[in-house]
C-alpha cells in the first residue's frame, strides 16, 4: 500500500478508512449488492428444495436446516472469536450452507450437514480469508469431504414416495449394468445397443421421472425441473450468464459422444439424457459451477473454464469408479480458475 | 467493444428539468471571479487593473504562449484583483475577481477584436482563408471545449485542419444522469447547431481539398486560395453529425426533431443526425467515434489521427454564436437538479458566477445538502459555495442525503466480474485495482491502466461497493 494522493497526501487505504475516498465519483450507484446476488442464487433454489422436501419428507427439512443454521452459526462464531467484521447478513454463508443440504442424500444422519457446513465456511471459506477469498467452493468442497470420509451414510439413497427402501441411483444403474453389459454383448458381436433395454417407464431408467424427480438421488437434484427453473430465474436476474452453463454441458455431451463412437456403441440418445439428468450434473452446472468466486471473470475464462469441468466430468464418470464425477470435476475446475484468470483476464475485447 | 456500458443508466433523474425551459440568471451585483486557468494548458495573463471598469464581453486576460485561451468578463463592473478562488475539482487558482454592476444588461456585450493570430502565426498561409477566419474567431472569443474537458477549441482545429478530416461530430450524446442541458439546448436552438456544425464543415472540407489540391498540384492559384472548392458532386468532403442518446418515448419535443427539422428546411445535406442507444458512456469521445464511425482510436490517439473531430453541442453553439453575433464564451446553460433545489430547471448562467449565486437563484433546499458540480458519474462533490462556475461545468446536482442506493463500504470482492463486463475500454477493473493496492505499476501498464477514461462504470455496477475508479484514477495520477 504505497498510493499517495496527491490533494490529501494520505494513502487510499487510508483514505477508505476515513471514508474520504467515497467523496469521488461515480456519486450513484447500482441497487445491487452482495446480499441481493446471494439472496437471488437462494430464491433460484426454493424450487428444488421443496421438491426434495415433498418428495422426501421431513427429514429431508431437517437436513435443510441443520445444514443453514450450522453454516450461519459457524461463520458468526469464527468472525468474533477472530475479531473479523461479521458478514453474516451478506447471506452466503446461509447459501452455502442451503447448497450443501441439497447435495446430501435424504436419509443422512443430522450430524453430516452440521459437521458438513460447518467445515465448509471454517476450513474452506474463512481460513482462506473469507468471502471471495476462497479458491474452492465451499459446499462442492464439503459434500467431498462428506463423501470420502463418512462413506457409508453418503451413498445411501432411498427412491421418493417410499418408506426408506434403499436403492440405486440412474446413475449407478447406468455405470454397472453399462459395465457389464456392455462388455458381453461386445463379446458375443451384438450390435444392438446395450442400454437399450435398460430405458423407458417401468425400467431401470425412466427419463420422464428423472425430469420431474420421481427418482432416487439426492435432496436437490433430483427433479431437472425445479433445477432449469432455478436456472432461468438466475439468467432472467443477470446473476448468472449462460455462458459456463452451456460450455460445460457442450463439452460433456462431446466427450460422451466421442467416447460412444470410439468405443462403437453408437450414439443413443436416451444414453445421453440419462447422464444429462442422472446425478448432480444439472445441479452442479447451474448453482456450483457459476459460482462467482471460484468460476473466472472473462467470457474466455468462463468458456475454457466450462469446457475443462465438462470434459473432465465425462472422464469420471465414464471411466472413474465412483458413478458421480460432477463435484470432483468442478473442484478440479476451480483449482485451474487463478491460472485461466491470469491469461484470460487481461484478454483486451 | 463499443456496446459494453451500463444500459438505462442515462435516463436516471432526467424527469426533473428535461421540460424546464432554459431560463437566463439575471446579473447581479455580486463577486464574479475569472480562473485564469479553467482550461487545458497554460495559465492566461490578467491584462486589467484593479480598479478598471469592465465591460461585459471584454477582454480580462490574454492567452499566454503556448496552449491557451483568452479570458472575458461576462459582466459589467469594477475588477476588484486576483485572488486565489476554488474551482470545481477542488484546485485553488488565480483568479480575477470582478464586482458587477447592479444594472448589468445580458443582451449586450462587446466583442474584443483581437490581434489577428492566425495569419501571425502562420504567414506563408498555411490555412485557407475560411479557416484562418474560423480559428482567429474561435480564439478570440476564447472557446474551450464545453463538455468537461476544456481543450482549448482554436487548437483543436488547428491540430484538425492540418490533418485529412472526414467528420465533424457535435456530441450531444447526453449520458449521465440527471443532466439535461445538452438536451435543452437541440430543442430550443437547433438552428444555431447546425449552422454552427454546417459552418466548421465548410472551412474544414475547403482546407481539406486545398490541401489535396496542394498534393497533387504542388502550387495552387490565388483563387483556389481564397475560394471554396466543392467536389464534383457539389458536396462537401467533410460531413457533420449530430450525434444524440435515444430519448425515452414520453420525452417531449424530441430533440432529432428538432435538428432535423432544421436540417430539412435548409435543404442541408452534409449533416446528419445519429441516434446512439442509451448506454452510458456513449457520451465519451473515443467511444462515441467508435459507434458513429465505426472507426477504433486506440490509446494514444485523437479523434483527429481517425479522421474526426468531436465538439459538444454547447462548444458548437457558441462557435455559432461567435461567429454570427460576435459573442465571446461569456455564458452557457447548465443544469440545476435535484431534491435539494426549489425550482430545478436549466439556467443561462454567465460564466464566473459563484455557485453560492446560481443555487440561490434556484432555490437551494436549506438543510445539508451535498451538491455535484457535473453529473452524478464523473462529477465532483463541492466543498465551498464559493465555488466557481467555468465554462466545462455542466450541471450542479443538489441531493439531500446521497444518491447511493446502498452503504458504500469496502467489502470484499466477490468476483463476479461485472466490473469487467461493463468497461467502455475492455479492461479489467478489478485486475487493475489489484495491481494498484499492491503498487505494480508495470502490470497497471501492461493491463491497460492508462486508458482508464475514468467513467465510474465499474464503481457503480460493483455489488461489493468497492471505490474501484477512484482507486484506478488516483493510482494512475501517480
Amino acid at each position: 500500500m504505497i498510493i499517495k494522493d496527491v490533494k490529501q497526501g494520505l494513502t487510499v487505504q487510508e483514505q477508505v478508512k476515513h471514508n474520504n475516498i467515497y467523496r469521488r465519483a461515480p456519486h450513484i450507484r447500482t441497487i445491487t449488492t452482495t446480499a441481493t446476488i446471494m439472496t437471488d442464487v437462494c430464491v433460484s433454489l426454493i424450487p428444488a428444495t421443496f421438491f426434495g422436501i415433498g418428495m422426501f419428507g421431513a427429514h429431508a427439512a431437517l437436513i435443510i436446516l441443520t445444514g443453514v443454521l450450522s453454516a450461519v452459526i459457524s461463520e458468526l462464531i469464527f468472525q468474533l472469536l477472530t475479531h473479523r467484521e461479521v458478514t453474516v447478513n451478506d447471506m452466503s454463508a446461509f447459501l452455502t450452507g442451503l447448497l450443501l443440504s441439497l447435495t446430501l442424500p435424504p436419509t443422512v444422519p443430522l450430524w453430516i450437514p452440521a459437521v458438513g457446513s460447518a467445515f465448509a465456511i471454517i476450513i474452506v471459506k474463512q481460513l482462506y480469508g473469507g468471502i471471495g477469498c476462497n479458491i474452492m467452493n465451499p459446499a462442492l468442497a464439503a459434500r467431498c469431504f462428506l463423501h470420502i470420509s463418512f462413506a457409508k451414510p453418503m451413498t445411501e439413497y432411498i427412491c421418493p414416495l417410499t418408506d426408506a427402501v434403499s436403492s440405486a441411483t440412474p446413475l449407478e444403474v447406468l455405470k454397472t449394468s453399462s459395465m457389464t453389459q456392455v462388455t458381453t454383448s461386445f463379446s458375443a458381436g451384438n450390435s444392438i445397443a446395450p442400454q437399450a433395454t435398460l430405458f423407458g417407464a417401468g425400467n431401470n431408467i425412466d427419463l420422464g421421472g428423472m425430469f420431474l424427480g420421481i427418482t432416487a438421488g439426492t435432496i436437490g437434484e433430483v427433479s431437472v425441473m425445479a433445477i432449469i427453473a432455478g436456472g432461468m430465474y438466475l439468467v432472467y436476474r443477470k446473476v448468472i450468464t449462460v455462458c459456463i452453463p452451456m460450455a460445460y454441458i457442450t463439452s460433456f455431451i462431446g466427450y460422451i459422444v466421442i467416447y460412444s463412437l470410439i468405443s462403437n456403441n453408437g450414439i443413443d440418445i436416451r444414453y445421453i439424457g440419462a447422464h444429462m439428468f442422472g446425478g448432480g450434473l444439472l445441479f452442479g452446472i447451474i448453482f456450483m459451477a457459476t459460482d462467482y468466486v471460484t468460476s473466472p471473470m472473462s467470457f474466455a475464462g468462463k468458456c475454457i473454464y466450462g469446457a475443462f469441468a465438462g470434459v473432465l466430468t465425462g472422464i469420471l464418470r465414464i471411466h472413474g469408479t465412483s458413478a458421480e464425477g460432477v463435484s470432483y470435476a468442478i473442484l478440479c475446475a476451480n483449482m485451474i480458475v487463478p491460472l485461466i484468470d491470469g491469461k484470460c483476464a487481461c484478454l483486451r475485447r | 467493444m463499443a456496446d459494453k456500458g451500463v444500459a438505462g443508466l442515462s435516463h436516471v433523474g432526467k424527469y426533473f428539468t428535461k421540460d424546464k425551459p432554459i431560463i437566463e440568471i439575471e446579473a447581479k451585483e455580486a463577486e464574479y471571479s475569472f480562473p485564469l486557468k479553467q482550461h487545458i494548458g497554460k495559465q492566461a495573463i490578467p491584462v486589467v487593473k484593479p480598479g478598471d471598469k469592465v465591460k461585459r464581453g471584454q477582454l480580462i486576460a490574454k492567452e499566454a504562449k503556448g496552449l491557451s485561451i483568452c479570458i472575458h468578463s461576462s459582466v459589467d463592473g469594477t475588477v476588484i484583483g486576483i485572488a486565489k478562488k476554488v474551482t470545481v475539482d477542488g484546485t485553488m487558482v488565480d483568479s480575477i475577481v470582478v464586482r458587477g454592476n447592479k444594472s448589468s444588461d445580458t443582451k449586450r456585450y462587446i466583442w474584443t477584436k483581437t490581434e489577428n493570430y492566425c495569419t501571425k502565426q502562420s504567414p506563408d498561409g498555411k490555412f485557407s482563408k475560411g479557416m484562418c477566419e474560423l480559428i482567429d474567431i474561435v480564439r478570440s472569443a476564447g472557446i474551450m471545449g464545453m463538455g468537461g474537458a476544456g481543450y482549448p477549441t482554436y487548437a483543436k482545429y488547428a491540430l484538425a485542419a492540418k490533418k485529412s478530416i472526414d467528420y465533424v461530430i457535435a456530441n450531444g450524446a447526453e449520458c449521465e444522469p440527471y443532466l439535461t442541458a445538452d438536451y435543452r439546448l437541440m430543442v430550443e436552438k437547433p438552428k444555431n447547431i447546425v449552422l454552427g456544425l454546417c459552418e466548421i464543415i465548410r472551412r474544414l472540407s475547403d482546407e481539406k481539398n486545398i490541401t489535396n489540391v496542394v498534393k497533387i498540384n504542388k502550387n495552387y492559384s490565388k483563387e483556389q486560395k481564397a475560394g471554396r472548392f466543392k467536389n464534383d458532386t457539389g458536396e462537401l468532403s467533410v460531413k457533420g453529425i449530430i450525434a444524440l442518446e435515444k430519448q425515452n418515448l414520453n420525452t417531449s419535443p424530441r430533440a432529432n426533431d428538432a435538428l432535423e427539422g432544421v436540417i430539412r428546411a435548409g435543404k442541408i445535406t452534409d449533416i446528419q443526425v445519429v441516434t446512439l442507444p442509451s448506454i452510458y458512456p456513449r457520451g465519451a469521445e473515443k467511444i462515441l467515434v467508435k459507434s458513429v464511425t465505426g472507426r477504433q482510436v486506440d490509446s494514444g490517439m485523437l479523434p483527429s489521427d481517425v479522421g474526426c473531430v468531436v465538439s459538444n453541442i454547447h462548444t458548437v453553439n457558441a462557435i455559432y454564436e461567435a461567429i454570427a453575433y460576435r459573442k465571446p464564451l461569456i455564458d452557457r446553460v447548465i443544469t440545476v437538479s435535484g431534491d435539494g433545489v426549489r425550482y430545478p430547471g436549466n439556467y443561462l448562467v454567465p460564466i464566473g458566477v459563484s455557485c453560492k449565486d446560481v443555487l440561490n437563484e434556484a432555490g437551494i433546499i436549506e438543510e445539508s445538502v451535498t451538491v455535484i458540480a457535473g453529473g452524478p458519474m464523473m462529477g465532483h462533490v463541492i466543498f465551498s459555495d464559493e465555488t466557481v462556475i467555468t465554462g466545462s461545468v455542466n450541471g450542479l446536482i443538489c441531493i439531500k442525503g446521497t444518491l447511493c442506493n446502498k452503504e458504500i463500504k469496502d467489502s470484499s470482492c466477490i468476483r463476479c466480474g461485472k466490473c469487467i463486463e461493463v468497461c467502455p475500454m475492455g479492461l479489467s477493473p478489478v485486475n487493475l485495482v489489484q495491481c494498484a493496492l499492491s503498487g505494480a505499476g508495470k502490470s497497471f501498464i501492461k493491463n491497460g491502466g492508462k486508458e482508464c477514461m475514468k467513467c465510474g462504470s465499474c464503481s457503480y455496477v460493483c455489488p461489493a461497493g468497492r471505490e474501484l475508479t477512484a482507486i484506478i484514477a488516483t493510482f494512475s495520477k501517480k
